[in-house]
């Protein structure tokens, strides 16, 4: 199938995957840089987690590492 | 049902300020589209690396494809629910917020019932909508039998009740610790065993897992035995809601 599809239209069928993936990136970071603290591990740390983590590091920084608000 | 109002409203504005709602729809959602797909690429990616013999098991028709969501949605789902539903009540013991809730005379039955509805119905909607975009991904990308709609909806209503009932357990753990990922701990451990448990014969037909081996069906979902599955568990469910209730009756909120 992929053979015959142009570079375009894989782009556009991984698009919905993609577009979840960055916002829940960008939301997690923007967690990240608003926290005052965060939980077990400095911030940098989580930072990394976030971006290399593909979808489960920023579901376990907003999970586990984010401090809960009182 | 003061009570249950007040909660329910709480827990909705509590869901959108925790991520609860974004983290819980990613973990259906995001799935049911990136499972086709990945599927579809597979022995693309693989073709150079794998002998060609062994290509002809990696060609997927659509009931192939849903069922791998399934699977995924049944391991990672479990994951992304307990990881964020496990403080539900001992975040509120352990931060103690009871204590204003309780002086003004709010009932357990309210607190308990406003947070198992708001999740359930939630996981409900979330499941559902997971598995109508599955169907069509898959039916969109595989070659074969097409999945009908109904035949998903029907396994996603199962997975849902599975679902009900493992909120049930969170919300009896939590209410015994102030710590949300001791009970998260606990029901993960609960989940990963019941697989094992329902190899025991005369034990399966009892046991929540049933619902996710009668899910997987599809198609072949004998009714009659879902049924007694669906039963049994929201039965479980009740029972674990009424000892909830009655833990928060006696829960210490200083």
């Amino acid at each position: 199938m992929f053979a015959d599809m142009s570079v375009m239209e894989i782009i556009q069928l991984l698009l919905p995957v993609l577009v979840i993936q960055l916002i829940l990136m960008i939301t997690a970071l923007f967690v990240l840089v608003k926290a005052e603290k965060v939980r077990f591990l400095p911030k940098w740390v989580w930072a990394v987690i976030i971006v290399l983590g593909e979808i489960l590091g920023p579901i376990i920084f907003l999970t586990v590492g984010r401090e809960k608000d009182v | 049902m003061r009570t249950f109002k007040a909660y329910f409203k709480k827990e909705i504005i509590e869901s959108w300020r925790q991520y609860r709602y974004l983290v819980l729809a990613v973990g259906f959602i995001f799935f049911a589209i990136a499972d086709p797909l990945m599927l579809k690429i597979l022995p693309t990616i693989l073709k150079n690396q794998i002998p060609a013999e062994m290509m002809q098991f990696m060609q997927f028709d659509p009931v192939q494809a849903v069922a791998n969501y399934m699977k995924d949605i049944y391991q990672l789902g479990n994951l992304f629910v307990i990881l964020s539903l496990m403080g539900i009540i001992s975040d509120e013991i352990g931060q103690e917020k009871l204590v204003f809730p309780y002086s003004k005379g709010s009932k357990s039955e309210g607190i308990v019932l406003a947070k198992s509805i708001h999740y359930s119905l939630t996981l409900l909607f979330l499941i559902l909508v997971g598995f109508i975009l599955n169907t069509y991904y898959v039916n969109l990308l595989f070659e074969g039998v097409i999945v009908g709609y109904a035949d998903t909806l029907r396994s996603g209503l199962l997975f849902a009740i599975y679902y009900i009932f493992t909120i049930s357990l969170l919300l009896l753990f939590s209410s015994f610790t102030r710590k949300g990922l001791v009970a998260g701990m606990i029901v993960l451990l609960f989940n990963y065993i019941e697989p094992v448990l329902y190899n025991i014969k005369g034990l399966a037909d009892w046991l929540p897992y049933n619902l996710v081996r009668q899910a997987n069906m599809l198609g072949d979902l004998n009714m009659s035995i879902a049924w007694k599955s669906i039963l049994t568990t929201l039965l479980y469910a009740i029972i674990l809601q009424a000892l909830t209730i009655w833990r928060m009756k006696r829960v210490e909120v200083i």
